[in-house]
């Protein structure tokens, strides 16, 4: 069944702590919610902060040094390996912007006038550390159901963003962000409150040029075409890769060649498994509808998983699909298919 | 039509005590219901942050007015049903409708009293319409229009629901909606598979160019015409 979000009849961003603490202490400025909390313990989210590898500057690998990115450290961390427009890109993704929660009107979840959010607050080092949201593109609001952040690790080999949206382009989604994520899809409520409306042809180009070079995680043992080299995994890796493209079905959708995504929604029919319209924590329970196929590179890194993570593990995720394909793996065939992801 | 007798027959059962557990016993808020994203400055509360029992929002009042209004009609459409069809199955449907729509009502009823919510005595003029508009035809016809109109209204009040599951203030009319949510979904279905049974049967009169009554032109899954 769809995961809840913490406070459904609200919804809007909510930060895990270790963020929230950050960002407060690099930035002088509060993530904090007075009406919800973080629901996901620590070991269930991704490593914070998260490594940055660049497509720009493959032998360097992680260039974010250990840190989190912010508008305070960004310019002496990336000047010199960025250029101009990559850089002003950065910028733009790191600047705070009012948002829906955290503004300077009357109607916000933040104890003070908050100078809002920025792109990287959820998207942590252009990876992900599992704040979440509700999708903007659903109402009543009972029927809006949780997402988790995804990474932005790979963008360049991604034709739709969003997982409902269908969004054609990273720039698209970029600039449609600030009315959406932001505000939940309501313009006015967004003009409300200050809404930043990045310039298309000029400021959003440029966040699309950062947003564009950021690599997946080093995978040394996929050869050029996303296919494990025999000579470097183990016999049970090898194992889960034949699963994956076999009896396990997982590469009709997640192809290898194409990183591991095929571009393309599907619908799970989960609505099958649960009844509809019984309420959960103020969420109505409805079928998903089709959504966007996710790549595995560097799943390992980016628990939990599916559009709202609720499968907290890989092994749940196998099982999950287990389930719902009606493959009827057995334990080995399941730990293999685990083992096969982890070097993705 | 024997499925539909057990389908029934057990939809009751899951109604009854869903609606029993909403409304007899004093409510005590589940997690997500009775939480407000956002209350009126100055709204009583009973613990901080948790409105006080039985205040209304707007979402609450529109819901439990519709609501009322609704199932009021449902049971006089299901009657005129009951009476007007030659077919078996849906005069089941209409007879499930009448029960199942009954009990809601007198939940509804009772909590619109609780909460000093003022509910209309009569239909509002569109119901009127349309109970007039299926009065006047008869035989498949009639079947295909009144189940038309039951997808739409389920479809509607479906709609209703989540909006005050999600928006409402009050815990008892969110706990109603929440309760009685998958019912709704239940005649839904039930209603969306009798119409296209029902079209399949007779799809000239399906076919044919949108009647006022429904407005709705063809079956909800399209069917080859057989000329």
């Amino acid at each position: 069944m769809p995961l809840p979000h913490v406070k459904q009849s609200q919804g809007g961003q909510v930060f895990p702590n270790i963020l929230i603490d950050t960002i407060r202490d690099r930035e002088a400025r509060s993530l904090r919610r007075f009406d919800a909390d973080f629901d996901l313990p620590d070991h269930f989210t991704p490593e914070f902060p998260p490594p940055l590898y660049l497509t720009t500057h493959p032998e360097l690998g992680d260039v974010s040094q250990g840190s989190l990115l912010t508008i305070k450290n960004y310019y002496s961390l990336m000047v010199g390996i960025l250029t101009a427009v990559q850089l002003e890109g950065l910028r733009l993704l790191l600047m705070p912007f009012p948002q829906e929660e955290f503004n300077q009107t009357e109607d916000r979840k933040s104890a003070d006038q908050s100078l809002g959010v920025a792109c990287l607050d959820c998207h942590s080092n252009f990876h992900t550390n599992a704040a979440f949201h509700q999708t903007p593109d659903i109402r009543p609001q009972a029927a809006r159901f949780r997402i988790d952040t995804v990474s932005l690790r790979g963008m360049f080999n991604q034709r739709i963003h969003g997982s409902k949206r269908s969004l054609r382009s990273v720039e698209d989604f970029t600039q449609f962000e600030q009315r959406t994520a932001y505000f939940n899809g309501d313009h006015v409520s967004a003009q409300r409150k200050g809404v930043n409306l990045p310039d298309r042809t000029d400021q959003v180009a440029m966040m699309g040029q950062m947003q564009n070079i950021v690599d997946f995680p080093p995978a040394p043992k996929l050869d050029p075409f996303g296919r494990l080299d025999p000579t470097k995994a183990s016999e049970r890796e090898l194992a889960g890769e034949r699963l994956f493209l076999g009896k396990a079905r997982c590469a009709e959708c997640h192809v290898p060649q194409t990183s591991f995504l095929d571009n393309m929604m599907h619908d799970l029919k989960l609505e099958r498994f649960y009844q509809i319209g019984q309420t959960v924590n103020g969420q109505v329970m409805l079928p998903d509808g089709p959504i966007k196929t996710f790549t595995l590179r560097g799943i390992k890194d980016s628990p939990p998983y599916l559009h709202d993570g609720r499968l907290l593990t890989l092994a749940d995720t196998v099982e999950f699909f287990n389930l719902v394909l009606g493959l009827k793996l057995n334990q080995q065939e399941k730990d293999d298919l685990v083992a096969y992801m982890l070097t993705l | 039509m024997r499925r539909l007798f057990v389908s029934s027959a057990l939809m009751l059962l899951a109604l009854t005590p869903a609606l029993a557990q909403s409304t007899e016993k004093p409510h005590t808020p589940t997690l997500g219901i009775g939480n407000p994203g956002f209350a009126a400055p100055g709204t009583k509360e009973q613990t901080p942050g948790v409105p006080a029992p039985h205040l209304t929002n707007v979402p609450d009042r529109v819901f439990v007015i519709r609501a009322t209004l609704g199932g009021a009609a449902e049971i006089e459409l299901a009657r005129l049903a009951e009476q007007k069809t030659r077919n078996d199955a849906v005069r089941d449907f209409a007879r499930h409708m009448i029960r199942d729509h009954s009990q809601a009502d007198n939940a509804l009823s009772r909590l619109a009293e609780a909460d000093g919510i003022p509910l209309p005595e009569e239909p509002d003029a569109k119901q009127r319409e349309i109970r007039d508009g299926l009065s006047r035809l008869s035989g498949p016809e009639f079947d295909i229009e009144y189940l038309r109109v039951q997808v739409q209204n389920h479809q509607r009040m479906a709609q209703l629901m989540e909006y005050v599951i999600g928006s409402g203030e009050d815990a008892q009319v969110q706990g109603f909606a929440a309760a009685t949510l998958p019912t709704v979904f239940k005649h839904l279905t039930m209603a969306r598979d009798l119409l296209d049974r029902v079209s399949v049967q007779n799809p000239q009169v399906a076919a044919a160019p949108p009647r006022t009554v429904s407005g709705m032109p063809t079956p909800q899954t399209p069917r080859p015409l057989a000329n």
